[in-house]
């Protein structure tokens, strides 16, 4: 009865709390639905519009206005609504979040018959509301406009939705760390230098550690790219537009590029701090308003990033330029002793804490010299380590003057794969680790124990996919030779001119005649080319003779083949179903349409089969 | 009623409150007073329970007020500077206490309304500093709490408010048994307020007790003597402070008037009264009893 009571009472103090606190900020809610309005479904409609105006003469199909409008919403949503909305929600954040930070408005709201629980969800559903609101009200004008135009809306309500979701998603988080900070913080002005602190700091720190870790240790591969989940983790702020800056990369229908891991992550990680908010709310002393910090650890957490990205910063700034290890470490005590001067500076109101807050420096030293010494040293063993053949099922190398296979593309134009010279014949396997032993042996002759290096010379990565299931994956720089005529030897030697090599090196052996929609051929030296489009039994030949060529040397997609070369182009049908075959298994047996790079590729006009096929078709006169 | 037990209450390497114990009635009015810094808004606070005990425990009718909504509800504290809602008026907030507070009444608002001179329509936050305590007391005595806890309150209010609020405050512990705690330097108006009186300094209670009782207790004696007798000749009387000037002498006795009067006639004075002492009399020698020197203060 007790319990029934008092959960009924928690009910009412949440429900009061939220209406209050919704009330608090109706007129923030009614400003971004304007400023939202006038950002998206306004100038939508006037884009829109445009074109209209624009097309009175001309044919406009359906796919154009349906690529129109796509492209129109995307780039708004990425360009203006999302920095809006994450502004919002900071600024959200403080009209709401900021009592805890007066001694005055504390003594208020914590006299009150409400417990802390309802009181900080029901503000927490507030700001989510008004941020909500205002989003979905924009995103259904967003359909309707789309609605008074041709656009194919079965087609896109996906994407658009996604980057709706993507929105609603990310300003949770960002909300919920925002009011984390509010809780952990005793004023509002450290609220919001920690917020800006933990994302600018951490992704900054994520990427200088990489490039730190990378140039140090040998053969190190991390595998971090712009869309790493790791790099934006903590910050909400930053992570907001990774996915429009990797679709932009990666994709031109506009589609957003945020894997499933991306959500799950996100909503984990609101849900996480939505839990340590109300934890940690429910300890707060009420006394710590005005106070530098309620709980300390996130102040000696950003601190101790910005120290850290301060000093790797500027000593990888200044090694990069002189490549001398002394200056990294004159730049890295300098830079990081004044950013962590600096940072206890702002949080501590002066200098009175500064001697105390010498420890956390200290920690930070503490840290790298372990980690310095841990990778200068060969991360125990990590620097040597090269399977042994026989556990090896294949190896993939990436070298980028042998690699142009090209990239295969799914229906939004993401990248499904890439096409990778790869190995699984027992010889070649051996071929390739003892190519790796003599890179490591090298290594530790001449270098150990490490220095910084700046990652100079062509990458050169080696994945090894194990019996086991696992993988092992190198990456070196090093100093390609040239062979006289501009043309880099690649390191590998035999290992390139193998069969399975170049069988597994070029998209020709994997594609099937019926794919090809046409042949560009320039046999006058780039003066001018003709599109020819083959029957099926031309193009079997075409691409039997371009595959002999290519294993015989006399045909490649890169190198300069001198004068008595000619140039031709395949242009692949699009979009493009696979059917059984080789391509199919390197897609691990993907069903949906693909798209596929136009492949050039030079020839020698008189020896090769190429050439002999052109001459018979007549296609070089 | 309001039990304090070995209640403890730090900020860093401060005490506050230093295992305070003591209790007041339902239906009272307590004063409490003490030096600055004797932890009497923080015990306010606790009692509020905005503040969580470090250690102890303060209960209001058996139950600990921090986050106890239901304890809460019967509690309602006015800062010594109140806060209310950016911009609001004092309907507005009433407004809010309306839906927070489950005894509120907006009938006793509106005769609060009438007997306050203030604008219930204005902003506050444009309002003078008695006109924004006029709007705090109108909202706590609206919101009907059983126990109603007061900091510096009379700062700012001219006289005729501070009668009309002590009226007010006095009716409701007369109609509906509210308890009230006030602490105040204004000792002058708490005088003649509260009931009760409790003594705070360095986190202590140096005492409580019954108002009444307290000044009857402690008296003031004004005295000529010739010749002036050996001092150990007071030695019976429980002196907290002496004064000489020539054959003039002044004590502050603790004890009933009749006792120390018949103790002082023994002694063969040539003139001798004793006077009742103010509560800032009693303040002051309590509190130099306690160690507060107010001789080196005031050099």
């Amino acid at each position: 009865m007790t319990s029934k009571t008092s959960s009924t009472r928690r009910r009412k103090e949440f429900w009061e709390t939220y209406l209050w606190s919704l009330k608090k900020n109706r007129g923030m809610m009614a400003l971004l639905a304007l400023l939202m309005f006038i950002a998206l479904p306004m100038i939508l409609m006037i884009l829109m519009a445009n074109t209209q105006n624009r097309i009175t003469t001309e044919v406009y199909t359906p796919e154009m206005w349906t690529q129109t409008y796509l492209s129109s919403v995307t780039g708004l949503t990425a360009l203006i609504v999302t920095p809006m909305s994450l502004i919002f929600v900071l600024v959200i954040s403080v009209s709401l979040f900021g009592y805890m930070h007066q001694k005055r408005s504390v003594d208020l709201f914590h006299a009150l018959p409400v417990g802390r629980t309802p009181m900080i969800l029901g503000r927490l559903l507030a700001s989510l509301t008004a941020l909500y609101a205002p989003i979905f009200l924009n995103f259904a004008l967003v359909f309707i406009v789309g609605a008074a135009y041709p656009v194919q809306l079965q087609l896109c309500w996906v994407t658009v939705f996604s980057y709706l979701l993507w929105l609603m998603l990310i300003c949770a988080a960002a909300l919920c760390l925002s009011s984390f900070m509010a809780v952990c913080t005793g004023m509002t002005t450290d609220m919001i230098l920690s917020l800006l602190g933990i994302n600018a700091a951490y992704p900054l720190l994520i990427f200088l550690g990489d490039r730190f870790a990378s140039s140090l240790l040998p053969g190190l591969n991390t595998g971090l790219t712009a869309n790493s989940l790791i790099l934006t983790a903590v910050s909400p702020y930053m992570a907001a537009f990774m996915p429009y800056i990797v679709s932009g990369s990666q994709a031109r229908s506009g589609a957003l590029v945020v894997d499933t891991g991306f959500y799950v992550w996100w909503i984990l990680f609101t849900l996480v701090l939505l839990a340590g908010t109300v934890l940690l709310y429910q300890k707060r002393r009420s006394e710590c308003a005005e106070s530098s910090f309620a709980f300390s650890l996130p102040k000696n957490v950003i601190r101790f990033m910005i120290t850290a990205v301060t000093g790797l910063g500027l000593g990888l700034l200044l090694q990069s330029g002189t490549e001398s290890s002394g200056n990294f470490f004159i730049g890295l005590i300098a830079g990081s002793l004044a950013a962590h001067i600096v940072t206890e500076t702002i949080y501590s109101r002066g200098f009175k804490q500064l001697k105390r807050s010498f420890v956390g420096y200290g920690v930070f030293m503490a840290v790298f010299v372990v980690t310095y010494a841990f990778l200068a040293t060969g991360a125990l063993g990590y620097d040597i380590r090269v399977p042994l053949a026989e556990d090896v099922a294949s190896v993939t190398i990436e070298d980028p003057y042998t690699n142009n296979g090209g990239q295969i593309l799914d229906a939004n134009h993401r990248v499904l794969t890439s096409v990778t010279p790869t190995l699984t014949e027992k010889a070649n396997i051996e071929n390739v680790t003892e190519f790796h032993k003599k890179i490591t042996q090298d290594k530790r002759e001449h270098s150990y124990p490490y220095c910084l290096n700046s990652m100079n010379g062509t990458s050169f990565t080696l994945t090894y996919h194990l019996k086991n299931g696992g993988t092992v994956n190198r990456t070196y720089y090093l100093e390609y030779k040239n062979d006289g005529q501009g043309n880099p030897i690649s390191p590998l030697g035999e290992i390139a001119d193998t069969r399975e090599y170049k069988e597994t090196q070029d998209l020709l052996f994997y594609v099937e005649p019926e794919y090809i929609k046409s042949v560009d051929l320039d046999t006058r030296g780039g003066e001018d080319s003709t599109t020819f489009a083959p029957d099926l039994n031309t193009k079997k030949e075409l691409l039997d003779a371009m595959k002999q060529d290519y294993l015989d040397g006399k045909l490649n997609n890169g190198k300069d083949l001198g004068a008595e070369a000619s140039y031709l182009v395949i242009e692949y049908k699009t979009p493009l179903q696979v059917k059984d075959g080789k391509l199919k298994t390197l897609l691990n047996g993907y069903e949906g349409n693909i798209y596929l790079y136009a492949n050039s590729y030079h020839f020698l006009n008189n020896s090769s089969k190429t050439g002999e096929l052109v001459e018979k078709l007549g296609w070089n006169k | 009623m309001i039990e304090a037990k070995k209640l403890t209450k730090k900020f860093g390497a401060t005490t506050a409150l230093d295992e305070i114990s003591f209790s007041i009635g339902s239906g009272s009015v307590f004063g409490l007073v003490g030096s600055n810094g004797a932890g009497k808004s923080t015990f306010l606070r606790t009692l509020a329970g905005i503040y969580k005990p470090d250690g102890g425990e303060v209960l209001l009718d058996g139950a600990a007020p921090f986050e106890n909504s239901e304890v809460k509800s019967q509690i309602f504290f006015i800062s010594d500077f109140p806060y209310f809602l950016p911009q609001a008026t004092l309907r507005e907030m009433a407004g809010f206490f309306s839906r927070i507070y489950p005894g509120w009444s907006q009938k006793r608002f509106e005769e609060l309304c009438g007997l306050f001179p203030i604008d219930s329509k204005s902003k506050i936050v444009n309002m003078s500093k008695g006109m924004q305590r006029q709007a705090a007391i109108i909202c706590a005595i609206a919101t009907q709490p059983s126990c109603l806890l007061l900091d510096e309150v009379f700062d700012g209010l001219d006289p005729v408010m501070r009668q009309l609020l002590k009226r007010i405050v006095s009716g409701e512990v007369a109609q509906r048994g509210m308890t009230v705690i006030i602490a105040s330097h204004n000792l002058r108006e708490l005088e003649d307020f509260c009931d009760h009186v409790g003594l705070f300094h360095k986190g202590g209670v140096v005492f409580e007790r019954d108002l009444d009782e307290l000044k009857l207790g402690i008296n003031k004696v004004q005295a000529v003597f010739k010749p002036m007798p050996e001092i150990s000749a007071f030695a019976p009387l429980e002196i907290i402070k002496t004064e000489m000037h020539g054959s003039l002498i002044n004590l502050v006795i603790r004890g009933s008037k009749d006792e120390i009067l018949e103790k002082i006639n023994g002694l063969n004075p040539v003139f001798a009264e004793v006077l009742p002492l103010t509560l800032e009399e009693v303040f002051i020698s309590e509190m130099e009893v306690a160690g507060y020197d107010l001789e080196n203060i005031l050099n």
